[in-house]
């Protein structure tokens, strides 16, 4: 009776209008075009679809929202946009080019208010908190501050709590160290914060294989999202957008 | 429905809905709009038919928002639906959900924690609580069948 189907997302990274893919948020590799690629998983028929400028923020820039309104038009697939959003009004006009999620990381941190007034006024359903997490040099799981570059003090399940509280109607949750490293997630991590919140919980960071999602799936989570399985493909990780057949997800996660 | 009202518009959309029977179809929250009520304001809805929005209720591990495809089960008497094999899937994103006062209203069923309506139909009125538009194949589908109507 409870069931919806366990979603699996490419999570694409823009920064300067190109995509590109990190590994443990550093040394972004450029893998081609936005329009392109986003019109190749939309023929694929993906479950949703997940854009992430990691320049905005730190830079403090405006979402380009351009490009925004060019892949929302390109998409008959749910879209979340995060990036460079500190306002109602970039929230706002983020929505009003076809995005129904806009993600919120940064600002969620140092003003988690905004979380209340933009559930209040786009729904808690098209609230999104980003959560970025990194273990510091003792191996706790702390909050990552994308826009300063920063590990924080704050625990990743308290913060969760708080964000849900706030007004956030779903949590991405990144691990900073296994971001592009293909080495699965960092279960414990996602066990431990689905298990504090009642909203869905989107894994991410370190899926290198589909056996990868189902653990997170296992722990929790109701989607996993990967960037590298879906953009790289073979041992030279050369770039080929990918994506598995529904089929083969639907029984992946039946196992 | 604030917003809706600021308009203008109501008046002129109820007469082509309830006097010159246009089709229309409400997605989402433009499926709730068309209620009498709903748990998550205190304005008054469209009203153009008999039916409130309730908030999904808080039962142990049930999510909310319903987030995610999700299939339905559409009645007999349903036209958007098909009527194939293989069950047509939906993307959801919502924490409330229609109920209608009578249930031949109901076009299509959804399980999420309860049964509630995926979809309604009244004469030319449609909702469906899913989003077709983000719904590949199955949306579009959806949609040329309402289009043919």
């Amino acid at each position: 009776m409870k069931t919806v189907f366990n979603r699996v997302i490419p999570c694409l990274l823009l920064q300067g209008g190109g995509l590109v893919k990190t590994t443990r948020f550093s040394r972004p590799r450029y893998v081609g075009d936005p329009i392109n690629a986003v019109r190749i998983f939309n023929d694929k028929y993906i479950d949703e679809l997940v854009l992430l400028d990691i320049a905005a923020s730190r830079v403090g820039a405006e979402p380009d929202y351009d490009l925004i309104q060019r892949i929302a038009g390109e998409c008959f697939i749910p879209l979340c946009y995060g990036g460079g959003i500190r306002t109602l009004a970039q929230a706002r006009r983020i929505v009003a080019t076809g995005v129904e999620k806009v993600a919120v990381n940064s600002i969620s941190i140092d003003q988690p208010a905004l979380l209340t007034c933009l559930s209040q006024e786009l729904g808690a359903s098209s609230v999104v908190a980003g959560i970025d997490v990194k273990r510091d040099f003792l191996g706790r799981a702390r909050v990552f501050h994308p826009g300063r570059r920063q590990l924080t003090r704050f625990d990743p399940v308290e913060h969760a709590k708080a964000v849900v509280h706030a007004g956030a109607g779903e949590i991405f949750l990144n691990s900073v160290d296994r971001d592009g490293t293909g080495a699965g997630f960092d279960v414990d991590l996602v066990r431990r914060v689905t298990a504090a919140v009642n909203v869905p919980v989107t894994a991410c960071g370190g899926a290198g294989r589909l056996e990868d999602m189902r653990a997170a799936v296992h722990n929790g989570a109701s989607a996993a999202a990967a960037g590298s399985m879906f953009v790289f493909y073979g041992p030279h990780r050369a770039v080929l957008i990918n994506y598995p057949a529904y089929a083969s997800v639907r029984e992946l996660f039946a196992q | 429905m604030g917003k809706l009202n600021d308009t203008g518009l109501v008046p002129a959309l109820t007469d082509q809905v309830l006097t010159r029977g246009k089709p229309v179809l409400g997605i989402c929250l433009g499926m709730q709009m068309m209620t009498r009520a709903s748990e998550e304001g205190s304005s008054p809805g469209l009203g153009w038919i008999d039916a409130i929005a309730c908030r999904f209720p808080d039962l142990a591990g049930l999510r909310v928002p319903h987030m995610g495809w999700n299939t339905v089960r559409p009645e007999n008497r349903a036209s958007l639906f098909a009527r194939g094999a293989e069950a047509e899937r939906f993307y959801f994103v919502h924490s409330y959900f229609v109920r209608p006062a009578d249930s031949a209203h109901v076009a299509a069923t959804c399980s999420y924690g309860l049964d509630f309506a995926a979809a309604f139909q009244a004469n030319n009125i449609f909702g469906v609580q899913f989003h077709p538009e983000k719904s590949h194949l199955f949306g579009m589908a959806l949609f040329k069948r309402f289009i043919a109507l």
